[in-house]
Order: structure tokens, then C-alpha cells, then sequence
């Protein structure tokens, strides 16, 4: 799943900057998904998400004109959205709020395709242990594992997103795969999930 | 081969990057390490769950909601720009004006007097500025001999203090969730 930037998109820019907020319409049009769904991943609440990627739209409104064309304008924007997520995570604990349990499972995870019941039950299953399993991981290595998984960014886009080296990205996402790993395993995910992968 | 020189194969093995001697190398490894074979299963196993997450979407309407609350873009440029005008202006005209006083009063500027006038007033603004800070040191020093005599003014000092904190924080959560 790449984004990629297109002739359009650079007519919307431009007027965006101008203060078109059609254009800018377009703009959120084209990103409210990847960055809603950054912000589920990150936050594993659909209306802190909602309002996560309303701020992150938003901040990106106002920051247009620091905005440098010779970067992707998707990895800009999720870049705003992360560290929006980090700095909601870090307040969230600073405030004692902690999500406890098993967390309601997002309305699009409830599928909407054909698939029989019991398809639907177990892709449901598969999709809240993986929210499940993200949970259990620190801010950067959770970050990390989202922008790799859903934005499929290289490590070196990856490192500049979240601000550090290339080999620390590889060391955070490996030592997030084991202890997800780990965590699979202790939760009895894994029978489950390598079953659930072959279907 | 230890452990730790297989994690960097896992990693390329994942990415799909892993050469095909290095590739034997690990199979090797793994048949000969329950733990590590274990492990590498595990992985794989999240790794191909999270290669299927789907990319979720926010609810309808997401667009027409965030657009209601986008800042009126244009009229911020306007004042920028109109604030970025008038600091200008409010160098440019002060800097002019000092020329055309400077051009006007050349003739005066080059007499020896006129500069001698100028730095025994400025002789002058410095003994007063010495006079005030003296008289700020002296007063310092009636204040501790009071709190000396005094001690109890001191814990009620700290006490003040500390509720003025203490309603800084409340109005500063109190106004923190109202943004949010």
C-alpha cells in the first residue's frame, strides 16, 4: 500500500496554500484513510482516532507553507499525524487513563464483504489481536511497526519520521515483531494465528 | 552461528532481502536450535497476520466535519502579511525620520560643545541608574533583617507562593480541556 503523489495533488497543494479550502477538501479526501487509520493503530480508540486525524489535518492546514515540495507529501502528513499520536499517548499516561481490556473492535473491522459467518468471526478475531498485540508495544516501536505494515515506508522514510537512524528503526521493528512474538505466544495467539494465516 | 547473528537474517528474511547462502545459513540454524526454530515460527506468524490488516477508514462525513473546523487560511495571510507591513513601516519611519534630523542638524552635530552636552547628560542618566540600583540593594537588606526578625512572614511567603502554583495548574487543565 504506496501513496503516491500525483499531478493532481499538486494543483490541490498549491491551492491549498493560497487558502482554497476545496482544494484542501480534496487533499483530505485523498489521505483520511491512511491517516485514520495511523491514528487507530497508534491511539486503538475510533474517536481519539477520528479527532487525532482531524488535528493532524488541521496542523497540516496551518503548516502548509513549511511544507517542502522536494519531500512525499504523504509522509509529511504522516509525520504530523505520529507525533501527534506520540505526544496523546504520553498525556493519556500522564493523566492515569489506561485502556484496560479488550478494546471494542473499530465498525469497519466488522466486515462488510460476503463472507459467511464464520469467515467474518474469524477475520474479526484476527484483525482485534492484531490491535491487541499493538497494544502491548512502547510508543516508538508501535510507530514504527504501523508505518512499515500499513504505509509499507522504507527504513530510511521511516527514520525520518520518526527523527532517528536507520539501524535503530531495524533494531525497534525486529525487537517489536519478538516481543509481539512473545506476547502471541504467552496469549495462546499463535496456533490461532498461523492458522488463521494460512486460510 | 550464536544467536544474535541470526537476528539480522531473520530481519532480511522477512524483508524478502535475504541472499541465498545467507538463506541455508539460517535454515541451518534453525534445525539445529528449537528456541530460535520456535521463534522464527512465532514471527513469521505475526508477520504475515499484520501484512493482512486491513487499512481502516474514519466514519462518512470525515471531510465535511474537518473542513468545519480548518481556520479561515486566507485572512491569517492577510494579517500576517499586514503585521509584517507594519513592523516594517515602524522601522522604515523612525530610521527616516532620524536622517532627516541628522541632515537638519549637521551643522550643530560637528560642534565640540554639542557632543560635550550629550555625554555629561549621559554621565548623568548613569549616576541615577546607580542611585536606583543602590536603593533596590539597600531595601533588599531591610527585607532580610525583617525576615530575620520575622521568620514566620518567610512560611507564609512560601505558602502564597504555593497557592499560586496550585490555581495556575487548575486553570492550566481546565483551559487544556476545553482545547481538546
Amino acid at each position: 500500500m504506496r501513496y503516491q503523489g500525483s499531478a493532481d495533488e499538486t494543483v490541490w497543494l498549491a491551492e491549498a496554500r493560497r487558502g482554497s479550502k476545496e482544494a484542501f477538501g480534496e487533499l483530505i479526501n485523498a489521505y483520511q484513510s491512511p491517516v485514520f487509520n495511523l491514528a487507530y493503530r497508534m491511539l486503538g480508540n475510533a474517536d481519539e482516532a477520528e479527532q487525532a486525524a482531524q488535528e493532524a489535518f488541521i496542523r497540516a492546514w496551518t503548516r502548509l507553507d513549511s511544507y517542502d515540495p522536494a519531500h512525499k507529501f504523504s509522509t509529511w502528513l504522516l509525520s504530523i499525524t505520529s507525533n501527534y499520536c506520540i505526544d496523546q499517548l504520553r498525556k493519556r499516561r500522564a493523566h492515569l487513563l489506561s485502556i484496560e481490556g479488550p478494546l471494542p473492535p473499530h465498525p469497519a473491522l466488522m466486515s462488510e464483504n460476503t463472507d459467511g459467518p464464520e469467515e467474518q468471526a474469524t477475520a474479526t478475531e484476527r484483525q482485534e489481536s492484531v490491535q491487541q498485540l499493538l497494544n502491548t508495544l512502547p510508543d516508538d516501536y508501535k510507530q514504527a511497526v504501523v508505518l512499515r505494515y500499513w504505509y509499507d515506508m522504507s527504513y530510511e522514510e521511516i527514520a525520518e519520521v520518526m527523527e532517528t537512524s536507520v539501524s535503530a528503526i531495524k533494531s525497534r521493528l525486529f525487537r517489536a515483531r519478538r516481543q509481539m512474538a512473545e506476547v502471541g505466544t504467552e496469549e495462546g495467539f499463535i496456533p490461532q494465528l498461523e492458522q488463521a494465516a494460512v486460510v | 552461528m550464536d544467536h544474535e547473528e541470526i537476528t539480522p537474517l531473520m530481519m532480511e528474511a522477512l524483508d524478502g532481502s535475504l541472499a541465498e547462502d545467507r538463506q541455508h545459513e539460517l535454515e541451518a540454524h534453525l534445525n539445529s536450535c528449537e528456541s530460535c526454530a520456535r521463534e522464527w515460527q512465532a514471527i513469521q506468524a505475526i508477520h504475515q497476520l499484520f501484512l493482512q490488516a486491513p487499512i481502516l477508514s474514519p466514519a462518512a462525513g470525515f471531510t465535511t466535519r474537518t473542513l468545519a473546523r480548518l481556520p479561515n487560511r486566507r485572512m491569517r495571510i492577510f494579517v500576517t502579511s499586514a503585521i509584517y507591513g507594519l513592523l516594517l513601516v515602524s522601522g522604515v519611519v523612525p530610521l527616516a525620520i532620524f536622517i532627516w534630523l541628522a541632515v537638519q542638524f549637521a551643522p550643530a552635530l560637528k560642534q565640540p560643545a554639542f557632543v560635550g552636552g550629550i555625554m555629561q547628560a549621559g554621565d548623568q542618566v548613569l549616576e541615577l541608574a546607580l542611585a536606583a540600583v543602590g536603593a533596590c540593594w539597600q531595601g533588599l537588606g531591610t527585607i532580610g533583617e525583617l525576615l530575620g526578625q520575622q521568620p514566620a512572614i518567610l512560611g507564609w511567603l512560601f505558602v502564597m507562593i504555593g497557592v499560586v502554583f496550585l490555581w495556575g495548574g487548575v486553570y492550566s487543565q481546565l483551559t487544556r480541556q476545553q482545547r481538546i
